[in-house]
């Protein structure tokens, strides 16, 4: 037995070497050549760029008008807050919906926002109601004098019976009519119940002065997208992709308390290691609620695709039925930090409650003691 | 330096080291087509620095090329890992059938990274510390690595021969 002699076993013919060398040598050729060229074309180039670019600054000085299309633009507005909440965390009052579940308002100054909040019942300046301290309530007003100099606020409420409703994708001003442009995924929701989804658009004072109405408008759009976030199941995927440090995890095995496996080895915290200090210190409502969400929608697509759906005409009832268990039996216990602008958490399932759920589905997702998840960047 | 002496490096390279390179990043990314394809990316970045600076021996150029191996072995590793592409079985299609072929059979069955400690240390003759500057990581993980890699070893060979 003899393990040099297995590794000679491995070798690399010469007509692959030769191959190798003259592929290299002929690749290179080529993008110098391209090189010589690209270099004389960029001149004529930036020539034309130049020459079109007066045209159209020219061009826009003159047709500038205030019912003219505003085309998405990063200055002219963000998405500042988004999130949804399942039916018993909804942080207000959902009677004064209209018959579309949907409320849509542009205000431009604190006192609008305040009387707004006022009229619709909202808990954002009322002390004295219990969800004066919510999360939303806190961002609401975050917004003041100072922010309303140039700014204005876009705030969007709608409720829906499906999980998966739609995320942000843009906003344009068109004729005096603001448009919020959602995107919905071809793959519907299963889980029935009531969800309310919340919009902080932040806009340009320019922009929200040109708007007469609001509407939302919801495309239908054949990518699945991540709307609650991604979930990773240990350290090994972060770590060799450099997404997370050697730092980042034995801050995390710090906080554990425990020695942690990292691309099978073990990582151990020296006795006097200063950890990263948590920031945030604690994780907010909303993002614990979109943990949960992205860790049931991961568990939901792992169990269609082991239920073969096309087979089974009672998959939606099914699902609905193993998702609503879930919730009620998972539970993140420990927030370990943020690197990154990846949560580490500790996230148990109460396998003594799951029911029919089916443990082959869950087990490869609950296994690892650290999980991390990082929300979906708009 | 001047494109001829660029090519002469790249030449000598490919002769000198293609075989150790290909050791190198068939123990990440397990087959022959993948690991042949990071030769060639290697070998074409060594022509592109060879072209701006030059290395200060032949060990400095052994170490600069397998530590770009790895790099790149372990991004094709990671995107077959996602995509599910990877040929697994085409590296045991290479084995023999002599008296090692069930060390090599239990070495594939390491974890990669103690694969690459493994195949450093005991085929290329590589020192402790030289692997961890390789690898980035310290003499101690290096240390661990190789006995925890004898173990497991140790464990499978005597399963296997109960």
């Amino acid at each position: 037995m003899n393990y040099k002699k297995y590794m000679e076993q491995f070798t690399v013919s010469e007509i692959t070497k030769d191959r190798i060398y003259t592929n290299i040598i002929s690749k290179k050729e080529k993008k110098m050549k391209y090189a010589r060229f690209s270099k004389g074309f960029a001149f004529v180039f930036i020539g034309i760029f130049l020459f079109l670019a007066a045209g159209m600054g020219i061009w826009y000085a003159i047709t500038n008008s205030t019912d003219q299309t505003l085309q998405k633009r990063q200055s002219s507005y963000i998405l500042a807050f988004s999130c949804v909440y399942d039916k018993s965390r909804i942080p207000f009052r959902v009677d004064d919906f209209d018959e579309n579940g949907e409320i849509a308002q542009s205000v431009g100054s604190l006192s609008e926002l305040q009387s707004f909040s006022a009229e619709k019942g909202f808990p954002f300046f009322d002390e004295t109601d219990e969800n004066y301290s919510a999360d939303l309530s806190k961002k609401i007003r975050e917004y003041d004098d100072v922010f309303f100099k140039n700014n204005s606020l876009v705030l969007l409420f709608k409720l829906s019976d499906k999980y998966d409703l739609s995320r942000f994708d843009d906003l344009r001003v068109e004729s005096g009519i603001m448009t919020i442009t959602l995107n919905k995924p071809e793959e519907e929701g299963t889980l029935s119940d009531l969800y309310a989804f919340v919009y902080l658009i932040e806009t340009t004072k320019t922009l929200s002065e040109r708007v007469l109405e609001i509407r939302t408008e919801t495309l239908q759009n054949g990518n699945r997208v991540d709307y609650f976030g991604q979930l990773y199941s240990g350290f090994d995927e972060l770590y060799s992709s450099g997404e997370i440090t050697l730092d980042d995890i034995k801050s995390v095995s710090y906080y554990c308390g425990k020695d942690v496996d990292v691309c099978g080895e073990t990582i151990t915290v020296e006795p006097n290691y200063i950890p990263k200090e948590k920031n945030p210190e604690s994780l907010s409502e909303e993002t614990l609620i979109l943990i949960y969400m992205s860790y049931v929608d991961l568990i939901a697509e792992e169990w269609k695709r082991i239920a073969n759906p096309s087979n089974n005409p009672k998959i939606d009832e099914m699902l609905e039925k193993e998702i609503k268990t879930m919730l009620e039996i998972i539970t993140i216990d420990d927030y370990y930090g943020t690197y990154n602008g990846y949560v580490a958490i500790n996230l148990t399932i109460d396998l003594s409650k799951s029911g029919g759920l089916s443990l082959a589905v869950i087990s490869s997702y609950s296994q690892s003691l650290v999980m991390f998840w990082k929300g979906h960047e708009q | 330096m001047d494109k001829r002496e660029a090519e002469r490096i790249l030449a000598d390279a490919i002769g000198k080291y293609s075989d150790s390179l290909f050791r190198v990043s068939i123990a990440y990314v397990r087959n022959r087509q993948d690991a042949e394809d990071i030769l060639q990316d290697v070998f074409l970045k060594l022509y592109e620095r060879s072209l701006k600076k030059g290395f200060n021996d032949d060990e400095h150029l052994k170490a600069w090329l397998i530590k770009v191996t790895i790099r790149k072995s372990i991004n094709v590793a990671k995107y077959n890992a996602r995509h599910r592409t990877t040929q697994i079985t085409d590296i045991y299609t290479e084995r023999q059938t002599d008296d090692y072929s069930e060390l090599s059979f239990l070495i594939d069955k390491l974890h990669p990274i103690d694969r690459e400690i493994v195949y450093l240390y005991y085929y290329e003759g590589y020192p402790v510390k030289d692997i961890s500057k390789l690898l980035r990581k310290s003499e101690a993980s290096v240390f661990q690595a190789l006995s925890r890699a004898r173990k497991k070893l140790k464990g499978y060979l005597s399963e296997e021969r109960r």
